[in-house]
């Protein structure tokens, strides 16, 4: 259930995210959008990812994600909490065992969050940021609610 | 032979931290230490450090930062106390506020020495995460839970039940704006103001003698308004968990985040209407009802064994002592009328302890009060101590023998002024003088009407009547909601007052009604004083103001207000 975390900076990801213009075929390792991933054969999206906004619905995309190894969540703001969710019910409700990555703007010392939402990768500006956020994803060895990583509240562990 | 089970804990009155909630705390101060060192050093912008600092309550101010305390559901230990004190005297110019929220500020800490305060504050059992930011905040209760009659059940093993849950939740730290929850045990008197919280839960038992939750959701007040509206009649206690987070969860994904005063739930329930609403978060139930986060009757009685009722004597209802101070001591008569309130148990009373000095700021205390009320909770009411969300505190478990000497002690420290729930028990923000987003000061106004309402009998006379004072329309001391609300409002560039009237925080919630244009401040005590003119001459036997305004209407308080050359 619980994935080891990548931390990498953009220089490092090994997936490139196709332009919004782009249409099919694309190159494996590509992340495409809702409309992109939708033109193309359902046999031929394995190789591709999945990226969707922050504020995406989960309706939206429940159908699509079941074809894909990686559903990459953008974030445009840090306060966008909604990601929060779209994880937790992509994860919890639609069982989704890829994996899911944070893009864009979010700040390292929500990763510990994100982990726990069901986040199993963040692509982070630059090595400090990936240094930062693995103190982040260490900050707390105990937390009392449910959640991906935790599928039993504490009161249920004591 | 006894022998001692070794699980067995010693007996507390209020919750105490098992090894984990204090680890996590503990964890808490770190993290933060080291987001400030980063601030510091440069490797944080501003930006990126406003988020975080404001998740454990740190705001920078008009003249310095300002550090927000939860005082959980209000209560605090004499220990607690002095901590507060010692950390207003090290770390900050003697004194602190307390908050209409149940929190206390510290209004001059020095940022980089905050990870210090945090961590002292985490060594009794206290902390300030979540005391700020678009995040769930302090939940607050009833100041005189467990201890007076008319109670369904005691709220405070349930707001510390949500004080886990919401502490670091991880889905909802980054809500489209602030959420606050209020619980109150009390059928009858609502002293939590449970109608204007985001979601407000109102402890009830159903036919079958169970016990649960009425459920009520979108109250609030700011910029605009509302009274709460019931989402479920009877939320049986096993689903409050599950169903916090339902509603939680609808809001987090369809609250609006495109314009902060529209972002309050309080909108979107306006905007999806109640039926929709509550389909939602039906819809979203459905897949956490029953889930692992169902509360077990386990957990419950751990947390409210936590909750004892202290050690109270066996005492005759009456006492012959404080008979006798009230016949011969008129100062002692006139605080134990205001300020004194009934107990469920024989021989006890509870005490308020006013924070509205005249010529002080109401909610300020200094430290060397604090070490006194600390010492006085000791000596007269088991340690314990309750934040009233009037400013005020309440000693909640007094002997009635001990009222006298205790009536003596709080005298010689500025503390015993009778004026508990009268027009001088002012409500107020901190306004222009501390506040960035104040229109017009609102301390001052409190002075001058505190001074020119000194009159004792003139006060008692006029019995309950709440007064609160708002320097902007954030309403952070609830002006509409105050029998006299004010608000600070500014008009080209200069500081005016808009006056209302009407308003209620109890079961019988209302908002004021704003009685016409507004005024300067010089003009302020005097139309208050025209209000009260009005309701004098037109009570009818034993009516307070309310009831007076609610028979007779706007009309003859504004037409008096406003009524030229007299
Ligand atoms: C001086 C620093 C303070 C600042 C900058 C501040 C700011 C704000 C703002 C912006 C709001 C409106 C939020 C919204 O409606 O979404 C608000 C609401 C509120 N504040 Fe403050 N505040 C301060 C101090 C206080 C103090 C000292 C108290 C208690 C006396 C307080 C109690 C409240 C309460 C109860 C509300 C809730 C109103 C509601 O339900 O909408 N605040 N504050
Ligand atoms: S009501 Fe306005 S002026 Fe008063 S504290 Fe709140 S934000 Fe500041």
């Amino acid at each position: 259930m619980k994935q080891a975390i990548e931390l990498t900076t953009e220089a490092q990801f090994s997936w490139a995210i196709a332009p919004s213009e782009q249409k099919a075929p694309f190159q494996e390792n590509t992340l495409v959008s809702p409309e992109q991933l939708t033109s193309v054969n359902k046999e031929d999206r394995w190789k591709l990812g999945l990226i969707t906004s922050a504020d995406t619905p989960i309706d939206s995309v429940g159908e699509l994600v079941k074809d894909v190894p990686v559903v990459a969540i953008n974030f445009h703001a840090f306060t966008d909490g909604r990601g929060f969710t779209l994880a937790r019910l992509l994860r919890e409700r639609l069982d989704f065992t890829g994996k899911i990555i944070a893009t864009g703007q979010f700040l390292p010392d929500q990763v510990h969050y994100f982990a726990r939402c069901g986040f199993s990768g963040f692509v982070l500006p630059d090595q400090e940021s990936v240094d930062t956020s693995r103190t982040s994803l260490n900050a707390f060895s105990e937390a009392y609610q449910i959640s991906w990583d935790r599928p039993e509240p504490l009161f249920r562990r004591m | 032979m006894i022998i001692a089970k070794p699980d067995a804990q010693t007996k507390t009155t209020m919750y105490t931290y098992s090894e984990i909630d204090q680890r996590i705390v503990d964890e808490r101060v770190e993290q933060y230490r080291d987001q400030t060192r980063r601030y510091l050093s440069g490797d944080l912008s501003e930006e990126a450090f406003l988020p975080l600092r404001l998740q454990n309550g740190l705001y920078v101010q008009r003249h310095a930062p300002m550090l927000r305390v939860a005082i959980p559901y209000g209560l605090l230990s004499s220990q607690q106390l002095r901590k507060l004190s010692y950390i207003s005297r090290f770390y900050d110019k003697g004194y602190a506020h307390f908050t209409t929220r149940q929190n206390i500020q510290f209004n001059w800490p020095k940022l980089e020495q905050v990870p210090d305060i945090l961590a002292e504050l985490a060594s009794v059992q206290m902390h300030a995460i979540q005391t700020s930011g678009n995040c769930i905040r302090n939940t607050t209760t009833d100041p005189f839970a467990g201890v007076q009659e008319g109670e369904t059940a005691d709220p405070r093993p349930w707001c510390e039940i949500i004080r886990q849950w919401s502490t670091l939740h991880p889905e909802f730290a980054y809500l489209p704006r602030k959420f606050k929850i209020a619980v109150t045990g009390n059928s009858e008197t609502d002293r939590a103001a449970v109608q204007f919280h985001d979601i407000g839960l109102q402890l009830r038992k159903n036919e079958q003698g169970k016990t649960g939750f009425k459920v009520f959701v979108g109250g609030g007040l700011g910029r605009t308004p509302v009274i709460g509206t019931v989402i479920n009649e009877f939320l049986p206690w096993q689903h409050l968990l599950t169903y916090l987070d339902a509603i939680l969860r609808v809001y987090n994904q369809y609250g609006r985040r495109d314009n902060k005063y529209k972002a309050r739930i309080k909108i979107l329930v306006k905007a999806m209407g109640i039926d929709t609403f509550k389909a939602h978060v039906e819809q979203e139930w459905l897949f956490l009802q029953d889930g692992p986060a169902t509360l077990t009757t386990k957990e419950v009685d751990r947390v409210t064994s936590h909750f004892s009722a202290p050690d109270y004597s066996q005492l005759p209802e009456e006492s012959e002592t404080l008979n006798r101070s009230l016949a011969s001591n008129k100062g002692f008569a006139n605080w134990y009328k205001r300020n004194v309130s009934s107990h469920k148990v024989k021989g006890y009373a509870a005490v308020v302890v006013t924070l509205k000095n005249t010529g002080v700021a109401p909610g300020d205390i200094t430290a060397t009060q604090m070490d006194h009320i600390a010492q006085l909770a000791d000596r007269y009411s088991f340690g314990i101590l309750r934040i009233t969300h009037e400013q005020n505190m309440v000693l909640t478990d007094v002997r009635k023998d001990d009222l006298f000497q205790l009536w003596q002690e709080l005298e010689s420290q500025s503390l015993a002024t009778p004026n508990a729930g009268l027009l001088t028990d002012v409500i107020c923000c901190p306004g222009g003088d501390f506040c960035n987003l104040a229109n017009a000061k609102s301390i001052p106004v409190a002075s001058a009407i505190q001074q020119k309402f000194e009159d004792l009998d003139y006060l008692h006379d006029l019995g309950d009547l709440s007064l609160n004072i708002s320097g902007c329309m954030n309403a952070c001391a609830h002006h509409h909601i105050g029998n006299i609300g004010i608000l600070g409002v500014d008009k080209k560039g200069e500081e005016f007052y808009q006056i209302m009237i009407g308003g209620s925080a109890g079961h019988d919630a209302s908002l004021g009604k704003i009685l016409g244009r507004s005024i300067s401040r010089a003009e302020v005590p005097d139309a208050v004083s025209r209000l009260l003119a009005v309701y004098l001459e037109q009570r009818l036997e034993n009516e307070p103001f309310l009831a007076t305004y609610r028979r007779i209407g706007l009309t003859p308080f504004k037409e008096r207000v406003y009524e030229t050359g007299h």
